[in-house]
């Protein structure tokens, strides 16, 4: 279909973007918004029975059974007013517990989780107690007892001195997935039952291989049977709501949504209404599964366009129903919640579920896929004013200018969306890597900024194993001795004082970031290994080609495709302090090699260590001035991290899947703050345990030039090997969105930054200073306000001060 | 000679604008926000909340250009190079304002943000007064029109009509500051002599070329009502004249003439919210001539 055609449809589009909510999704809204996270123990209880009982079952199978279980027996409830069902637990904001993956930190801070500075959640001291009772159980069979134990003893000595920090996947697992929704929708669940039936009827059960299959797919068998049992009880559940309602309107809304449930519990989708409560159901379902993050509902406007139009063009809707939808959808995941360890939970600040929802972009073919559903999923976006989906627009060369300018529009309402990716640079990278063009083409954001095509890559995109590369540089200055732990992992090129020129510090670098890159795969294999073999998820496996054909979850080499990226911390302090040093030390000869070791051991003390830090600060280049000198040392040195990285495979290779290999990345989320909280002071005049930048985004307060120069330091880095994500967070004041022609030059610095500078992407917030800080000494006042952390948005009033005090200090810039 | 070049200015004429500030005036507006802007010769800016008093800037001077005595102190009428003081400061604490740079240089500069031109952006020659050095304006204006951008100039019109004439066939915009209508209350204002910008404001008319005219709104000297209306009366009068800008007045240069060592002559006049003048751009808003707020 044209995108022509598409366009010409006669939409009634409700007027503007940020428009008026409805009545009902305005209450159903507050009624969300009001509700204290807290924690639900119905998942917890259900699968630490079925993992009791069923202790004679292969793993896979008792992970299935413990899914029926709970898809069948967890509290459900349906609110008034609601017109989509699913609930994710007894409650709206309610955390469900996931004790395979890790129970030591649960029963540890269990006292603590109501008093958290930041993301605090709340239970009865009855639940604590059950807690205490069932998660013992647990202990030595967790993931992260598991994956600990395939470690070497020096990664986990490396991971418990904090340089890398793989919390994310150790305690959680993968997530970073979007499934193949368009398949769903078309197969629905009797149709993968009957594939499922017609595999296990041609297995061949004298061959080893096929017994290992046979278990998969009687894991899929059984989990498809509990999400045929759920959706049915919401069936009921609506059916017998609707005989006792008064209103005739609550009435048919009831009824509408009984019989699509009734039919979803086996059939296709056949109306928008009906996809868009299957996606629902599946979102849900899939964070109940498994409890990785980012857990993505990929090009939600291109799967559910056709339902959308064959409506329409029937008269059976219109552009501001599927609005109204759209956004309780988005209540729906609002309502999702999810607890991390503290330690993590800093890194992940805003208990973000960063589940994206990805419009724009190309066709399969290459032509402009805008459609009428991508204006109406971006003005549902902006009039929920929610941080949850996680918005993300496809640029391409063919964008339309309209459109553009309408993405712009909402993200002036400010709050941090859309972010935008930039097909100009993913596509004919990810065809340069293996990827099918098709494939490439259809390809979404994954939780952040990565991404990966939908149904079709396996989990984890981004790798979640963080490395802080100050810690790095650090040890790299001092023979390789890490100056926090006092340990030394990897013997270095010798004390920074002994060195007589830069090139020696670029070498110790150098030696550093390839062992460190190495222990980063390392630990990666460990922890996929582990997650391999005690976590498997069979159902998010189904709905991933080519697991069902090939027999295999995602973990075990079921996907098409398989690439991920660890997390890079700190890239622009990196490129800073070695430009301070090369400038400083061997150029300019203002500070000698000890007295800057001295001040940084002092963390800058006294009046003389005010002037090397403000020297280090002032009188070197910094990354995102669009100053060659800088911006080059900062690609150099993460290109020798790249060097090494880029070599290694995963766990899946030569078991199926097209790739099986890593690349850079930083979409670092928040991590920024609680990795620089491991960092003792650094040669760019960065104090002690301050935060590191954000991303590849330019130190807070560095950037002095202006947008251009940052669009133009970011372009230098060597993007097409960072196809993790090249994360650029922009603060603008609201002034600079506020008129049509405001909007248009920003349109045309986009176009400059993606068509010519293949830059990977960019996101905004629009809040000002003064704003933010009266958000912070007055909480209760802005409780909706929402900014824009890092890849992701989140209330502003939950982050922890610290956090809070990053956003405010980054960079705003004004014209 | 320059004090600045500020890139990404998206309020300076069409597109992404890269600004190059001129140093030195002809006029003495009382109320200027930027007096580094005002002298011909390079200036030392002092930030003594900034200072460390590490006197890196004191063993640079030999001949007791600064000295310590409670604190820095700066013999700002030596004629003091002011260059090499700034550069050893560690703080910033001592800035540069004013540097001789050649067309070219700054092109080099205004050449970085290419990609973000796309075709519509460009150079805007600003100052203090960006005529009162005709040969480096005509310069730069030629080549960078030369090199495929557009060039817009910010000035006073306070300048002999030979002064702006060699820039002329460059510039594709100008925005002309028009302060006031009575000469008596713009000499003693500003200083200078109405009769240079009205004079090249009605050769310009015949010219052509587009201008926007921006009048700075100074409380006490041409904020009344009849004073504003008679500036928009005659800004369209003049058929080349389709917008005119009020630019409310603020204080936020305050701070600079402090770090001058200068007296703040407009200490104690309130800055003017944006919105407020709102109103009275309502008012002024004549055929053909479109009336806003801001720059």
């Amino acid at each position: 279909m044209s995108s022509a055609e598409t366009m010409s449809d006669p939409c009634r589009l409700p007027p503007a973007p940020g428009g008026e909510m409805t009545d009902r999704v305005r209450r159903l809204r507050d009624g969300i918004l009001a509700e204290k996270p807290g924690i639900c123990l119905d998942r917890v209880r259900i699968y630490t029975r079925v993992h009791q009982e069923r202790e004679d079952q292969p793993i896979i199978v008792r992970r299935a059974l413990a899914l029926k279980e709970t898809l069948a027996r967890m509290r459900i409830r349906l609110d008034d007013g609601e017109l989509l069902a699913g609930c994710h637990a007894s409650r709206p904001r309610a955390a469900p517990i996931f004790p395979e993956y890790s129970v030591s930190w649960i029963l540890e801070e269990l006292d603590d989780f109501e008093r958290r500075p930041g993301d605090a959640f709340h239970l009865s001291g009855e639940d604590k107690s059950t807690l205490r009772e069932i998660l013992p159980w647990w202990k030595g069979k967790t993931l992260f007892d598991k994956g600990l134990a395939l470690m070497t003893e020096e990664l986990r000595d490396i991971y418990a001195a904090g340089l890398i920090h793989p919390d994310g996947i150790l305690t959680c697992g993968d997530g970073h997935i979007a499934i193949y929704h368009e398949k769903l929708l078309e197969m629905g669940i009797g149709g993968y039952l009957r594939e499922v039936d017609e595999r296990l009827a041609g297995l061949d059960s004298r061959l080893a291989g096929d017994v290992g299959k046979r278990l998969f797919y009687q894991a899929v068998k059984t989990s498809l049977e509990g999400m045929a049992l759920y959706i049915g009880r919401f069936a009921d559940l609506a059916g017998k709501q609707a005989e006792a309602v008064a209103s005739p309107g609550r009435k048919r809304e009831l009824v509408r949504l009984a019989e699509a449930c009734r039919r979803l519990t086996s059939e296709p989708a056949g109306s928008f209404f009906e996809a868009l409560q299957m996606a629902c159901f599946s979102q849900l379902i899939l964070q109940i599964e498994s409890n990785g993050h980012s857990l993505s509902l990929g090009r939600l406007d291109q799967y559910l366009f056709p339902y959308y139009r064959r409506d329409f063009l029937a008269g059976r809707l219109d552009g501001a129903e599927a609005v109204e939808l759209l956004q309780c959808l988005w209540l729906k995941l609002m309502s999702v919640n999810k607890i991390r360890g503290w330690k993590h939970t800093r890194f992940s600040a805003g208990s973000p579920l960063y589940q994206n929802v990805t419009i724009g972009g190309q066709t399969p073919e290459g032509d402009d896929a805008v459609n009428a559903l991508s204006y109406l999923i971006l003005r549902s976006v902006g009039g929920a004013r929610l941080p949850q989906p996680n918005l993300s627009v496809r640029y391409h060369k063919g964008l339309p200018e309209a459109f553009l300018l309408e993405c712009l529009e909402v993200i002036g309402l400010g709050f941090g969306m859309p972010a935008f990716n930039n097909d100009e640079i993913v596509v004919p990278e990810f065809i340069r890597l293996g990827v099918e063009p098709a494939d490439a083409r259809d390809y979404a954001a994954i939780g952040c900024i990565e991404t990966a095509v939908p149904g079709r890559w396996g989990y984890r995109c981004t790798g979640m194993s963080f490395l802080n590369f100050m810690r790095v540089l650090l040890a790299a200055l001092a023979n390789g001795r890490d100056p926090v732990s006092g340990k030394t992992f990897r013997e270095g090129e010798g004390d920074f004082t002994d060195f007589t020129s830069f090139g020696q510090v670029m070498r110790a670098w150098e030696r550093q970031a390839h062992f460190y890159a190495r222990a980063l795969v390392a630990t990666d294999t460990a922890i996929d290994l582990a997650i391999e073999e005690n976590v498997p998820d069979p159902l998010c496996s189904a709905f991933t080609d080519s697991c069902l054909e090939r027999g295999l979850t995602i973990k075990e080499g079921g996907s098409k495709y398989d690439f991920i990226s660890g997390l890079q911390v700190g890239v622009a302090n990196l490129g800073n302090s070695l430009a301070a040093i090369k400038k400083l030390v061997f150029e300019d000869k203002l500070l000698a090699a000890d007295e800057l070791l001295r001040h940084l051991d002092s963390n800058f003390a006294g009046p003389e260590g005010e002037r090397v830090r403000l020297l280090l600060l002032n009188r070197a280049p910094k990354f995102g001035n669009d100053d060659d000198y800088v911006d080059e040392l900062t690609a150099r040195a993460y290109g020798l991290f790249i060097d090494e990285y880029e070599r290694h495979v995963t766990t899946r290779h030569g078991r199926g899947p097209v790739g099986c290999r890593y690349y850079a990345g930083t979409s670092s989320v928040s991590a920024n703050v609680p990795q620089g909280a491991t960092v003792p002071a650094t040669p760019d005049g960065r104090k002690a345990w301050q935060p590191l930048a954000e991303g590849s985004s330019p130190a807070s307060g560095t950037d002095r030039q202006g947008m251009t120069a940052v669009f133009k330091s970011i372009a230098k880095l060597p993007t097409r090997r960072i196809l993790g994500g090249v994360l650029l967070n922009q603060k603008l004041s609201p002034s600079v969105l506020r008129t049509e022609s405001d909007r248009r030059k920003l349109a045309g610095l986009l176009r400059s930054f993606f068509d010519d500078l293949k830059g990977w992407h960019v996101q905004y917030n629009i809040v000002d200073r003064e704003t933010l800080l009266a958000a912070k000494r007055e909480p209760e006042k802005y409780r909706d306000l929402v900014v824009r952390v890092a890849g992701y948005s989140a209330f502003f009033s939950v982050l922890a001060p610290d956090t809070q005090d990053d956003i405010i200090a980054r960079t705003e810039q004004k014209l | 000679m320059i004090f600045n070049i500020q890139r990404f200015s998206l309020h300076d004429g069409d597109g992404v604008r890269t600004v190059v500030f001129f140093k030195g005036c002809p006029l003495r507006c009382a109320w200027c926000a930027n007096p580094e802007s005002q002298a011909f010769a390079p200036e030392l800016l002092y930030d003594p909340e900034k200072c460390l008093g590490c006197r890196a800037c004191v063993r640079a001077a030999p001949n007791g250009e600064l000295y310590w005595r409670d604190g820095l102190c700066l013999r700002r009428d030596s004629g003091i190079a002011a260059g090499r003081f700034a550069a050893v400061c560690p703080a910033e604490a001592l800035s540069l304002a004013g540097e001789e740079k050649e067309a070219d240089e700054i092109l080099a500069v205004v050449e970085r943000d290419r990609v973000f031109y796309r075709g519509k952006g460009g150079i805007t020659l600003s100052g203090g007064e960006p005529f009162a050095q005709p040969g480096l304006a005509a310069r730069l204006a030629e080549r960078a029109k030369g090199r495929g951008l557009t060039v817009a100039a910010e000035t006073s019109l306070a300048v002999p009509w030979d002064c702006l004439a060699p820039s002329l066939p460059f510039l594709d915009q100008i925005f002309a500051d028009v302060k006031h209508l009575d000469a008596d209350k713009y000499r003693r204002g500003t200083g200078g002599d109405l009769a240079l910008p009205l004079g090249n404001l009605a050769r310009l008319a015949a010219d052509g070329i587009p201008i926007t005219v921006r009048v700075p709104v100074i409380p006490g000297f041409n904020s009344k009502p009849g004073e504003l209306e008679a500036m928009a009366d005659f800004a369209a009068s003049l058929g080349n004249v389709t917008a005119l800008n009020l630019l409310p007045y603020h204080d936020y240069g305050r701070g600079k003439y402090r770090l001058l060592g200068r007296e703040y002559p407009y200490a104690g006049v309130k800055s003017i919210p944006p919105e407020s003048l709102a109103a009275a751009a309502d008012r002024l808003r004549r055929p053909g001539l479109e009336v806003g707020v801001g720059g």
